[in-house]
């Protein structure tokens, strides 16, 4: 049994437990409505500092200090280009060593909740990896969606149409296969006019996954629901409502 | 392709300035430290191992040239650290009528203890790792998960005597 304290809550609220230390404080909670308190603190403070400086994100920086960076010049890019090529390597090598690691846990039927719960968690990982990625943010770029369409969707085993988020002032930059549990994961990313990207990821559905919900995974904002065999994520760093408003527009024109 | 170094940084402009907002409690001081902070970097530039991050390279050498250079001007103003809940007895009607506004939780963050404060912004705000941050401040572990977990319950004690319903993180759809 985990010890509840403090330290140990706040990395459990924001994923920083792994799997196993996080379902034995998971199952502690049960039992301690105090836990349980701390929990819904820690997790509505994180939501409200978010909150509180999205908008910072959006203030024009000065005029001179955007001038003085676009002046700096360009230099040493081929070996920065090859170092960031066997970075990306090394990151890949390292995800699917940690795909094969959770895929060899041990499951059972009554983990329906825990295998959303993990899917999410991936889901965040992934995001919080790519989508800061400048020059691979996408493993395949939007120029070629008929292929991305046709590769993921072959992948999916089901037929991809890329969903226009232009209503949400989203601009569909490509996509990247991924892995959940050893089966395949699309995800589609979209870059608004100024701010961070949002994805769209796409995965089989594991028996009993179900219902629909916006939730928070650490900074992160998920909506996901479960259609036809399919859960569907859109992530990113946006409010809730920003979130479920894309997540809805998803919703709307994709049925794989 | 490949961006310059200075390209690189105008994509990070937005979350340094950010952080820097969030470190100052002020958006002219979060100027004023944003371009410190990117004059400090190109002067460094052979000193960022490139295919490891940037942002994180930046928040390290944005809240060095805070702690080293300006910091000192506005403690000078009169404007120290005070303990959040200080805060709280002080604004405590403001606080009720705003019903949480998002400002009362900036002015919040702002008096927390510094060291909490720069943890709690680069998790919660930047998306930064424990294992990230950590490395960032050049912290233990540990210390970040307490001083994060200290940050976010003083940020609830906050909202803790106004709420009146449910703030869980999960809304069910209809």
């Amino acid at each position: 049994m985990p010890e509840l304290d403090d330290n140990t809550l706040v990395a459990y609220v924001d994923g920083e437990l792994d799997a196993a230390t996080a379902r034995d404080v998971e199952q502690a909670l049960e039992t301690s409505a105090a836990a349980r308190n701390t929990v819904a603190k820690l997790r509505s403070s994180a939501t409200f500092v978010r909150a509180a400086f999205a908008d910072a994100l959006h203030e024009a920086p000065p005029a001179a200090l955007v001038a003085m960076l676009r002046a700096a010049t360009p230099r040493g890019r081929a070996a920065r280009h090859w170092l960031a090529i066997a970075a990306s390597i090394a990151l890949l090598v390292g995800l699917a060593g940690g795909a094969v690691g959770t895929y060899q846990l041990e499951r059972t039927t009554t983990q329906v909740h825990d295998s959303m719960a993990r899917l999410l968690g991936d889901v965040a990982d992934y995001h919080r990896v790519y989508a800061r990625e400048q020059r691979h943010l996408v493993e395949v770029a939007a120029s070629d969606t008929p292929h991305i369409e046709e590769w993921l969707g072959r992948r999916l085993k089901g037929q991809l149409q890329v969903p226009n988020l232009k209503s949400q002032g989203l601009t569909f930059q490509g996509g990247r296969l991924l892995a959940f549990e050893g089966r395949p994961m699309a995800e589609l990313i979209y870059t608004p006019a100024d701010g961070p990207p949002v994805g769209l990821c796409i995965t089989f559905a594991l028996p009993g996954m179900s219902g629909a919900a916006t939730e928070q995974r650490g900074d992160l904002t998920i909506s996901h629901w479960v259609d036809n065999g399919y859960v569907y994520s859109v992530v990113g760093w946006a409010s809730d409502g920003r979130i479920h408003a894309i997540a809805d527009s998803v919703r709307a024109q994709l049925h794989l | 392709m490949s961006q310059s170094f200075g390209e690189q940084l105008l994509g990070l402009l937005p979350r340094l300035g950010r952080f820097a907002r969030g470190l100052t409690g002020s958006t002219e001081d979060a100027n004023d430290l944003v371009q410190a902070a990117c004059q400090r970097a190109l002067e460094r530039e052979h000193q960022w191992m490139p295919g490891t991050r940037l942002d994180s390279w930046m928040f390290r050498i944005l809240r060095t040239v805070w702690i080293d250079e300006l910091r000192g001007r506005k403690v000078r103003q009169g404007r120290g650290v005070v303990d959040a809940e200080e805060e709280i007895v002080v604004d405590g009607p403001r606080v009720i009528e705003a019903r949480l506004s998002l400002d009362a939780v900036r002015r919040a963050v702002e008096k927390l203890p510094e060291t909490q404060r720069e943890v709690l912004l680069l998790v919660c705000v930047e998306g930064l790792s424990y294992r990230e941050t950590a490395e960032t401040l050049a912290l233990p572990m540990g210390t970040v998960m307490s001083r994060l977990a200290r940050a976010r319950l003083a940020i609830a004690r906050l909202t803790e005597d106004n709420k009146t319903d449910d703030h869980s993180n999960v809304v069910r759809w209809s």
